[in-house]
């Protein structure tokens, strides 16, 4: 059986990449200052079931997918 | 010199004041086949006293159990859950609710896990006990 911290790790990887991403932007925004991560603060939000909803049609009883989502506010600053 | 030594003061500060911090927030998803099925239900029984609900409501809930346990449904585990005691919204009284939380694991295919479920909701129906988020996953 598939243990939902996995999920949970493919999320936070996915996550960080985007974090990465826009730090990076920032720092090349401001290339006279030193970017600093000050603190992460991760939080795992509740799972959801998906069930995909047909128009004209009732909705399924039965999720197609499960989807869990992992939130990171990293605090940085510009020295 | 002590006008001196404020100076100094105020300059360190100046140099050493902590940046000012900024934040950036992302959300990070993961999709995946459901590996386990949720399938709540509620029971209600009303009276006109409380505790005349709660007791009935107590034996309905033990009678279906009883019933689901002979269904005798294959990785089917349950759990129960609240007790609220509320006014009637149907005329005067109380009513007496509580939820059930039915487990089932994704192993069993996909139609004998709809059968399973059809079956517990019919079951349910006899005894006042209905779907409320029907079938969820995780």
């Amino acid at each position: 059986m598939r243990e939902a911290s996995e999920l949970y790790e493919v999320a936070t990887a996915k996550a960080w990449i985007d974090a990465e991403m826009r730090l990076s932007e920032i720092a090349a925004a401001a290339p006279d200052k030193k970017l600093e991560i000050v603190s992460v603060h991760y939080d795992r939000l509740p799972g959801e079931s998906l069930i995909e909803e047909l128009p004209d049609e009732p909705k399924s009883s039965r999720p197609d997918a499960v989807e869990v989502a992992v939130r990171l506010r990293i605090r940085y600053a510009l020295r | 010199m002590k006008v001196l030594r404020i100076l100094a003061f105020v300059a360190a500060g100046a140099v050493c004041a902590p940046a000012e911090d900024w934040v950036v927030d992302v959300t990070g998803k993961a999709r995946g086949a459901p590996d386990v099925y949720y399938l709540l239900m509620k029971m209600e029984q009303q009276s006109a006293r409380a505790s005349d609900a709660a007791l009935s409501g107590e034996k309905a809930l033990m009678e279906f159990l009883a019933a689901v346990e002979r269904l005798k449904v294959p990785g089917l585990t349950w759990r129960i859950a609240n007790n609220i005691v509320s006014p009637g919204d149907r005329g005067p009284g109380m009513v007496y609710s509580r939820n059930i939380v039915f487990t089932m694991l994704a192993e069993p295919s996909a139609a004998d896990r709809d059968r399973a479920f059809a079956r517990l909701q019919d079951l349910g129906a006899k005894y006042n006990s209905h779907c409320v988020t029907c079938i969820g996953s995780g």
